[in-house]
Order: C-alpha cells, then structure tokens, then sequence
C-alpha cells in the first residue's frame, strides 16, 4: 500500500467499519437464507430424498429422461434397437406443428429423433396442403438440401398423426402405441 | 454398481492425464493453502488435454479408442516422472490465518455439510435428465463422438441438420462425457452429468484454497460451499450443461493471475496462462476469457510484475494458445463456420444502443434475486465498492476485477449485438453466463473485504517494486 492509500485507509475508518458491517450482516444473511429457504436446505432434502430412495427416481416421478420420455420416444426407442444395416434409412412423419418456424428450427420431437438414432439419419416429413409428406430441410438453400427418398421409400417410417390412417404400400406394422406408430419396409 | 466404479474410474483417469501433464511441464509443484485444491486445476486440465486429443486424432485421420487415452497417459508418466523432485520445500510454507481451536467443532460442521451437498449434487444427476443444453448441445457431441469413435466430418458441417446442436462449439465437455462412454461401454447420460459435479466440486475447493489465505479454515470451505450452493450453481452442476465448467476455467485463472500479481511466482503465470487457454475449449465464451488473458498477462508483464522474464512470456502465451490450436485447425480445414460470430458481425453497434438499456435494467434485477443468486450479487458489490474506495493499487485485486470486468462487458456487447429478441436471449441465458463471473467475483469481493484496514500485509502496487 502507498503512502497515499494508507493515508486514505486511515482517514476513512468510519466507512471502512461501516462496510465491514454490513458485509458482516450480508454474509449472516446469506446463511440464513440459504439454510432456511436457498440452496443448503434444497441441498439437504436433495440429499435426505436420494438417501430414501436409493438413488432412484421417486415413483409418481418422472423418470431419469424427463420430459423425454413418452410414447413417441418410446416408439423411437424401438426403431433404434432394430438391427439396422448400412444403409438403412428411417423417415420420421411428424405433426403440422413440427414445421420449423424462424424462431424454433427444430421441436423436441425432431431433436430427440436426431439425438436417439443417432449415427442412423432420419428424415423428417410434414405433410403438405395438397396431403402428401414432404421432406423439411429447415433453414438451408434448397440448392444445399440432399436428395432423400420420398416417404415411404425408407426401411423405416415412424408416424405419428395416427388419428390419420396410411395405407403404406409394401410396409407392415412393426409398433403402435398411442402416439406413435411404426413400418417396416417388407423388403427390409 | 459396476457402471458406477467405470464411471469413477473414467473421472480419474481424466485427473490423472492432467496431473501428468502438469508434472511434465513442471506446473504441478504449486503450493495451496489447502491441498485439496489441486486435483480440481488437475482435472481441469486433463479434459482440455482430451478435447485437444480429439481434432488431432481427426486432422490425422486416426479414431480416439480408449488405449489411445491410456497411451497418452503412458507417454507423459515417463516426463512428469524426470521432472518428480519431491514435494515443495518447506521453506515455501505459507503463514495461514491460525484456526481457533474453539471452532475446530465449526470446521467438521462445514465438512459435513460439504459431504450433504455432494451426495446431493451427485443425486440430482444422477436421478434428473440433461436438460435442454446438455442433452443437445454437449450430449449429442458425446454421443456421436462414442458412436464413430472419431469427429464424424458430417456431424460438425451438417447444418443442415446438426445446426441447434452448435456444432462450432468446443468440445471439452463433451469429450469428458465421450470418455465416460468409451469407460462404461455405452451411452448412460445420468452418469456423464458426473462431469459437471465434479467441476462443481473444484469450484469448492479451489475457493476455499484460496479464501484460506485470508481467513480461518472453517470460514474459508463455509463461504466457499456457500458461493457454491446457491440455487442456480446446484441447478447447472447436474444436467450436463458446460457452464459449471467454464466458471471453473475463470475462477482458477483468475485466481493464479492474482497469486502471480501478489508472489511473482513463474509458475503461477504459466499455469494462469494455460488456464485461460484451456477455458476456450468449454465454450465460445471461453474464446473471449482467452483474449483478456492475453491482454491481462501482457499487462502485467509489461508493468514489470517480478519472475517472468520475455521468454516466459513467449512460453505463457504459446501455453495459452496451445489448447486451442487444433481445434481452430480442424474448424478451417472443415469450414466448421462460427455461427455465433457470424450473427453478431457487422452489426451496427450504434442501432443496438438503445438495448444497453435493457441489458442493464434485466442485469440490475438479477443482483436482487434472491431466489437464484440469494445474496451473492449485493456481497460483490459491497467488494467492489471497497476495491474501488480503498484497495485501488492492490495489483492482485486489481487484476482479478479486470478479468471481470472485461468478460462481462463481452457479455453485455454481445447481448447488444445481439440478433436475437434481447429480452427473449436475456431470459434464457442471462444467468448461464452470469454464472460464470460468479465464483471469481465472490472471491474478489471476500478479498477485498477481508483486506480492508491490513495495509501492512498487501502487496506492493504494480509500479513498485516487490517486497522481498
């Protein structure tokens, strides 16, 4: 310290315990707060809560995947445990309100099909105003979009509007749940 | 069971590589207050170490197997055992605050409170998914990166399909999660959150390391766990998020730069350096971290801070760009673009002046959050307005506010510059990127309180030279 500053320390003796107190009262508190209704006392039930169950979720909870789980994600569970080869594709026809905006390019539905068949692709179909599935590519030039088959040219289709009813041609009915239903390509 | 003991094995195995690593470059002989803060700095560093291993193998063509970790392992033990001399001599043992023994009952309160709070940490990963950044953004990575056992070309150029999952984003994190993967031999997302506690738990001991040199034993870890438990922290501990980490990154260099500052130590500096370097690997944020490490380190250097000659100064900043480098690499040879620059570039600053405003007002709310930041916030302002009313030429407060300040007006101009509804980007990462200046603004404001009326004890200013 300079002269300067310990010349300034000593003519501030009043600010400095005043400070001083009232980081005091602050950190006193911050204790309490945390002990009674913050993080220490969420920590604790956290903690007495894991103990009683054993580390599992609590029945009536949701589950280790949350709000992922359900049945069009259980659907998807099912397609990728299918023994897939390499070149197996999947196609995934999802709800109008699927269709990428500018301010949501993906839902979760679209994420999680991506997350959970992942490194297998899948490809996303909407359906048009004309009633036929067309491909989403999301915000890239139309130049840039791959060519895909049409829907019902993947080994793979997991629908989801099932108050709809597709007759797919040359698939059979692989899973069906309330949400979700799945076709396997007959050739696959 | 054995999930969890191949899980705990991969943890370590990632402080093992750092602490090799450490050892081979002869940063490992640091001294803390307390000797539990090492391991954090050491696992910090093996996951950068990872998250380097990563593009290399890819720019080579080569997958990233288990033995190939192992092998890294292998190949730094023989260098870290050359440069082993022993423990620290004695004579480099610090005057610590004494701990009275009337509150010795108050240390083994706090200790068990720390022990509460971890099974709590390692609960709530454990039995909660990844929320929405986890799981897409970082757990995706971790999950392609188990399943090819490489950097899949079409992963991290796709934009087509992968953009949400910000493919630009390092991989630090998820490399860890990867290990874990190729440890337990499959995808398990509740035990990859593991990474995030531990990071967690670095955070505690480091602060309270270095909150020991100004304070009791008791007071240092009760303080530290308390920065550490506020609602917000706990929540972004577990889920899988990168933020933890990254407010380790910042803590642990801002912490070194402060201790070069205060002791003139050549490895304080180098090890700073290679911090700030490794922070750019958690996240984009990181690469703005990396930049003020560069100016701050050459500030000091250049005020003519003792034990850094030119060379070393050489040797800090290739340190600090070493992390980095293979990962920038292998984003121009793949034409991985920076989206997040890209949306902010050539944005017109003074048409987005008035949503400073904005910024602020949302900022100044959450210092009276109580419910997230309960009282953090107001305590850090309390230590920076004594910083800046008595403690002004204190270097090492000095710098640790600078590295402050200067991510968070980054963080502040981005929001300005901003594409995105700023009150809509403020409401869903304000707090994200609030959480990374927390630990090392409590550990700034507690030492600029805690020093208060010690004129005798602080260090010389930066112009003065330094007391022997």
């Amino acid at each position: 310290m300079t002269r300067r500053g310990a010349d300034t320390l000593h003519t501030q003796p009043a600010g400095i315990t005043a400070i001083r107190l009232l980081a005091l009262f602050l950190l006193i508190a911050w204790a309490l707060t945390s002990v009674t209704r913050g993080g220490l006392r969420q920590a604790v039930a956290a903690a007495w809560s894991g103990v009683r169950s054993h580390g599992k979720p609590q029945p009536g909870q949701p589950d280790a995947r949350g709000q992922w789980a359900g049945p069009y994600y259980d659907a998807l569970d099912v397609v990728a445990h299918q023994p897939f080869g390499a070149n197996t594709t999947i196609a995934a026809a999802l709800f109008q309100s699927d269709r990428p905006t500018f301010a949501s390019a993906m839902t979760p539905r679209m994420y999680e099909a991506i997350y959970r068949l992942y490194p297998r692709r899948v490809d996303f179909y909407v359906t048009n105003a004309a009633g036929v599935e067309e491909n989403l590519w999301f915000d890239s030039p139309k130049s840039q979009v791959p060519k895909v088959p049409p829907l019902w040219g993947h080994a793979y289709v997991v629908w989801t509007d099932i108050g709809r009813s597709p007759e797919p041609p040359g698939h059979r009915l692989l899973f069906a749940n309330r949400e979700a239903r799945i076709y396997q390509a007959a050739n696959h | 069971m054995a999930g969890l003991v191949r899980a705990t094995l991969a943890l370590i195995v990632i402080w093992l590589l750092g602490a090799l690593l450490l050892a081979a470059l002869g940063l490992r002989r640091r001294r803390w207050p307390l000797a539990c803060s090492q391991p954090g700095i050491d696992f910090a560093v093996g996951a950068a170490l990872l998250a380097t291993l990563w593009p290399c193998a890819a720019l080579l063509g080569w997958q990233v197997r288990p033995w190939s970790v192992l092998a890294l392992a292998a190949a730094l033990a023989l260098p870290a055992a050359l440069r082993w001399r022993g423990p620290p001599e004695p004579a480099e043992k610090e005057h610590l605050p004494p701990s009275s023994p009337r509150t010795a009952w108050l240390g083994w309160v706090v200790v068990a409170l720390l022990v509460v709070c971890c099974a709590a940490a390692l609960f709530r990963a454990y039995t909660s998914p990844m929320f929405w950044d986890g799981r897409y953004i970082w757990g995706f990575k971790a999950k392609a990166m188990f399943e090819d056992g490489r950097l899949d070309r079409e992963t991290f150029t796709n934009l087509a399909r992968y953009r949400p999952t910000h493919i630009d984003y390092p991989l630090a994190v998820p490399a860890a999660e990867a290990w874990m993967y190729q440890c337990m031999g499959g995808v398990d997302e509740r035990r990859a959150q593991f990474v995030g506690v531990v990071y967690w738990l670095g955070l505690i001991t480091l602060l309270a390391g270095y909150l020991r040199r100004r304070m009791a034993f008791p007071w240092a870890l009760g303080l530290a766990l308390l920065v550490c438990q506020i609602p917000v922290m706990a929540y972004h501990a577990a889920g899988g998020g990168a933020d933890v980490p990254q407010a380790f990154y910042l803590l642990a260099a801002g912490l070194l730069l402060a201790d070069w500052a205060e002791c003139g130590r050549r490895e304080d500096f180098l090890l700073a350096a290679l911090l700030f370097g490794a922070g750019a690997l958690i996240k984009p944020e990181g690469l703005s971290l990396a930049l003020g490490g560069v100016l701050l380190l050459g500030l000091g250097w250049w005020l003519r801070r003792p034990g850094v000659r030119g060379r070393d100064l050489a040797c800090g900043l290739a340190l600090l760009a070493l992390p980095y480098l293979p990962w920038a690499v292998l984003r121009a040879y793949w034409a991985i673009p920076s989206l997040q620059l890209t949306a902010i570039y050539g944005r017109p600053l003074a048409e987005n002046l008035d949503r400073l405003a904005i910024v602020l007002r949302f900022a100044l709310g959450r210092v009276f959050l109580v419910s997230g930041w309960e009282l953090a916030w107001p305590l850090v302002g309390l230590g920076l307005l004594s910083y800046l009313l008595w403690l002004r030429r204190v270097p090492a407060l000095g710098l640790m506010w600078a590295v402050l300040a200067w991510q968070f007006l980054v963080y502040v101009a981005v929001y300005v510059l901003s594409p995105y509804s700023v009150a809509e980007h403020l409401s869903t990462s304000y707090d994200r990127v609030l959480l990374h200046l927390m630990p090392l603004a409590v550990a700034a404001a507690l030492t600029s309180l805690a020093s208060l009326g010690r004129q005798n004890d602080l260090p010389p200013p930066l112009d003065a030279p330094p007391r022997q």
